[in-house]
């Protein structure tokens, strides 16, 4: 079966000189798995997540989704939460709601309004006026409402309260279906371990590890938490 | 899609236009309105010969304050259109919310092109509501005899746009139109690939732009003795020649536009 | 009951002694129908293909049993739950015999602090029954 994430001797650099973000990145991601894509900051976790969305070209290599080159048919099964707001603040949850219904196939609207209700989110508010972790929250719900192929989460759990943390965990969970990948990063391993089938680590743009949580439980003795804090020692 | 990504583009901007357009409006008949009780005062004092200094410095003072107001609510809403077009362009396709447009499942020549039909749209609606606000102005003024005028006026625009030198005039006048937005979209486009500094990268494109292709029209002038403006050598040929370089801008300006947006998003 | 779990050891392996443990306890009923993967792995805040996995190990000690069509059930074997429980216990005690072993205390001395006797008790506060016992271990060495 074609990998629904394939990095074939991937590189990227952001301008000539200076240290490549991406260095010859080796990796294929299967489907039905949720993984952590785990790396401190400046090691190159964004840059591969916006490479895999077209929002930045590769240097070198190739990067494929479901077995062909990022485009338009790779973006109608790539559900993408980016690390920042990208709604246009005019715009009412409803509308944005409606919006997604426009352009994405696979949106289910039901059940993007049924988490806006239980995260008590008013679907006529205006965006500008949520907080900032409502917003986060609105991006998230919209997102796991496809029924995409492929998930990548940037940072989502970054910036919202322990609560809600959980419910976003929850409803990962939840959504993804045996022939969907969730690809989450982050750097709050300890929150996310549990959840996780398998881990990437990246260091200075390469992959330093890809195994299963559990493999490396058993292998290491201790939780993938520590072992990141003891493979990146400051 | 398109027809969706228009829907949004129009849904972003139309409520601003809409109340400027009001603002233009209601100060148009203002000093409309002003004016004519001037020419009024004016025609009394001719009649009766009584004069009063003061009021007349007021009211001078206050025509030329609402005049001034009204051309700067003119500039204004030409500014303030291309702002709204630009700021469009920029902020959905090249800024935050890039991270959602550029994800769709949608080509980038449908975010050009839609990106252009509606900044047309907003240059062309701004166009005839300041021409409407001239011909308002004109009708309060003017009374009952602007209407005949007006008729006779439109009869003589629509026999002009149908013999052949309205239709080049008209032609060129709108791939002109289409020229100038997509080279200002282009220049987004290459500011994008800039690594710091985008906007200026854009202004700097743009400006170079302007300065090369000036270069170039010199030069075909200077050399070939081809000329670009139209009303002074038409019927001779000229207008071909801006045609011919206008659509060749046209394409290149769409397609290397689109390719960037697609092959070398560089989005911060 | 909370689901809990340690960062030293696989969470497959964990969930699956949970689980066991809830079946000795009674919270599944011999013959009852465990919830469906999803919502176990959704109550316990886990991957749905690590609870596959322990489920899937139960069923392989026979525990639990898999019905193609309608799910998982708890064994209506009782023998088996009993001899499950009876394995928790042991391994339970083992635990705790180590644990209080690493403390200085003798196999003799423990059992004696379980039955709360109180004589022996006070012969280790007065240290005296760990001087017998290493009286007892001199003797054995010499043999």
């Amino acid at each position: 079966m074609t990998p629904i994430l394939e990095c074939r001797d991937l590189s990227k650099s952001y301008g000539k000189g200076s240290r490549p973000a991406l260095n010859h990145v080796n990796l294929k991601l299967q489907r039905g798995r949720i993984i952590g894509l785990l790396g401190p900051n400046g090691s190159g976790k964004t840059t591969l997540i916006k490479l895999a969305n077209g929002l930045l070209s590769t240097n070198e290599g190739e990067l494929l989704v479901d077995g062909s080159p990022v485009g338009i048919a790779s973006r109608k099964i790539v559900s993408y939460l980016p690390e920042r707001t990208y709604l246009n603040m005019g715009m009412t949850v409803q509308e944005i709601i409606v919006f997604f219904k426009d352009f994405y196939e696979d949106f289910q609207e039901e059940r993007a309004y049924e988490m806006l209700s239980n995260l008590q989110i008013d679907p006529s508010a205006k965006l500008k006026t949520l907080s900032k972790g409502t917003k986060e929250k609105v991006q998230l719900i919209l997102v796991m409402s496809r029924n995409a192929g492929l998930y990548i989460l940037d940072e989502p759990i970054g910036g919202v309260d322990p609560a809600a943390r959980d419910y976003i965990l929850n409803t990962i969970i939840t959504n993804y279906n045996e022939n969907a990948t969730v690809l989450i990063s982050t750097h709050l391993i300890a929150d996310v371990e549990s959840i996780l089938d398998e881990v990437v680590f990246l260091r200075y743009g390469e992959v330093v590890l890809h195994a299963p949580v559990d493999a490396i439980r058993e292998e290491n003795g201790k939780s993938v938490d520590a072992l990141f804090r003891e493979v990146f020692k400051c | 899609m398109l027809r969706k990504l228009l829907k949004y583009d129009f849904k972003a901007s139309y409520l601003y236009l809409l109340v400027c357009y009001g603002i233009y409006i209601v100060l148009t008949m203002g000093f409309s309105l002003h004016l004519k009780s001037m020419i009024y005062a004016e025609y009394q004092a001719n009649v009766y010969n009584s004069s009063g200094q003061i009021p007349d410095m007021i009211r001078t003072f206050a025509t030329f304050s609402l005049m001034l107001l009204w051309v700067f609510c003119i500039i204004g809403l030409v500014i303030l259109t291309y702002v709204l077009i630009i700021h469009r362009f920029y902020s959905n396709l090249a800024g935050d919310q890039g991270y959602l447009s550029l994800t769709l499942p949608v080509s980038t020549k449908a975010h050009m092109l839609s990106k252009l039909i509606s900044g047309l749209i907003f240059e062309f609606l701004t166009m005839l509501v300041l021409t409407g606000g001239v011909f308002l102005m004109i009708s309060i003024i003017g009374e009952g005899k602007f209407w005949t005028e007006f008729g006779y006026l439109l009869r003589r625009l629509l026999s002009e746009i149908t013999d052949f030198f309205g239709i080049s005039f008209y032609l060129n006048a709108a791939v002109g139109a289409v020229r100038g937005l997509l080279m200002i979209y282009f220049s987004i486009c290459v500011g994008q690939l800039f690594q710091k500094h985008k906007i200026w990268g854009s202004i700097g494109t743009f400006l170079g732009l302007m300065i090369v292709l000036d270069l170039l029209v010199t030069i075909g002038r200077l050399v070939f003795g081809i000329y670009m403006t139209m009303a002074t050598v038409f019927p001779t040929g000229g207008s071909w020649y801006e045609l011919i370089y206008n659509v060749i801008q046209i394409g290149v300006y769409f397609f290397l536009g689109s390719w960037i947006l697609e092959k070398r998003a560089n989005l911060e | 009951m909370g689901w809990i779990f340690d960062g030293s050891r696989p969470i497959y392996v964990q969930l699956l002694e949970q689980i066991r443990l809830r079946i000795v306890c009674g919270v599944y009923r011999p013959g009852e129908k465990l919830p469906s993967v999803r919502e176990l792995a959704q109550e316990a805040a886990v991957n749905p293909n690590t609870m596959q996995k322990a489920l899937a190990e139960l069923e392989r000690t026979g525990l639990i049993y898999a019905q193609r069509t309608s799910g998982r059930f708890v064994t209506e074997n009782e023998k088996q739950i009993r001899s499950s429980r009876l394995e928790i216990a042991l391994e339970k005690v083992e635990a705790f015999i180590t644990a209080m072993q690493e403390l200085g205390y003798t196999r003799e001395e423990i059992s004696a602090l379980i039955r709360q006797d109180e004589e022996a008790c006070q012969a280790i506060l007065s240290g005296e029954a760990k001087d017998e016992n290493q009286n007892k271990q001199a003797e054995e060495g010499e043999v």
